[in-house]
């Protein structure tokens, strides 16, 4: 392994030694590459990442090393993922969040934990639902509970006030849950 | 120690299951969680999903990715 550390690899990619640049993007692949495809899917993950390296490598002089240097690459890469999905797939939200969090609110609301473990023994019925909710919901779910990213490392990097992070992880988690234990056989059935 | 109803305590685990609850509301919880017949199976069931979603770095496809860039980069931009 290469001995550098990540901002030797900046400085001698600054300079114009490429493989070093191409050695920080073999470091932080994995985490991005697993980011990359919860938000896009695994065919079009490998292309927004490229897209995400040559932006940083053109950003490369902008960068002053304020930010850990996994967190600049990440940031860039969740910008390219963000652009690609509302590219891509034009958010098609069939479902009323607010009717999904009221259920919560009913002291009777209860489920059926076979029903909800049999729903998400299939990965494609996450990533459906994800795709019914609305993107601030989307993002919450994939970027605090997906990626492990705190409310405020979320409000930075989509863009949100604070508080509206706080409240979107909280909502979405109840409006995921809601959806996921519906008995909705008809849902299922698409989701597979 | 604050009495929680249902509907107060299911809007409080989010808060809880992130740790950012103060003590004193997140020991109320517990209290509810351990008497009330309702919520403690949405609490785990919740949870068990909120694990689902959790990524896992991924080493395939990383050599092909470092490929593509270093090939991109190397390419004269097509800009102005
Ligand atoms: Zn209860």
């Amino acid at each position: 392994m290469d001995p550098r550390n990540d901002l030797d690899l900046i400085e001698a990619a600054k300079a114009g030694d490429t493989a070093s640049f191409g050695e920080l993007v073999r470091r932080h692949a994995p985490r991005l590459l697993a980011l990359a495809r919860q938000f896009v899917g695994p065919d079009a993950a490998e292309d927004v990442l490229q897209e995400a390296m040559v932006d940083a490598y053109r950003g490369l002089p902008g960068f002053a090393g304020h930010a850990a240097v996994g967190t600049w690459l990440y940031r860039i890469a969740v910008n390219r993922c963000l652009q690609e999905r509302r590219r891509a797939k034009p958010p098609v939200v069939d479902v009323e969040p607010m009717e999904l969090l009221a259920r919560w609110e009913d002291p009777d609301y209860s489920v059926d934990p076979a029903l909800v473990a049999a729903r998400r023994a299939h990965a494609e019925t996450l990533q459906a639902l994800l795709g019914q909710l609305p993107e601030g919901y989307r993002n919450a779910l994939l970027l605090h509970d997906g990626q492990g990213l705190s409310a405020s490392e979320l409000a930075a990097v989509t863009g949100i006030p604070l508080g509206t992070a706080k409240s979107n992880i909280r909502r979405s988690r109840l409006a995921l849950f809601a959806l996921l234990a519906q008995d909705d056989r008809g849902l299922l059935e698409e989701a597979r | 120690m604050t009495v929680l109803s249902c509907p107060e305590a299911r809007s409080m685990v989010s808060d809880y299951i992130d740790g950012d609850l103060p003590p004193a509301l997140a020991r109320s919880l517990e209290e509810h969680l351990q008497s009330c017949p309702w919520c403690p199976p949405l609490y785990a069931s919740l949870v068990e999903t909120l694990a689902d979603l959790k990524a896992h770095d991924d080493a395939a496809g990383v050599e092909r990715l470092v490929a593509r860039v270093l090939d991109a980069i190397a390419r004269p931009s097509d800009g102005p």
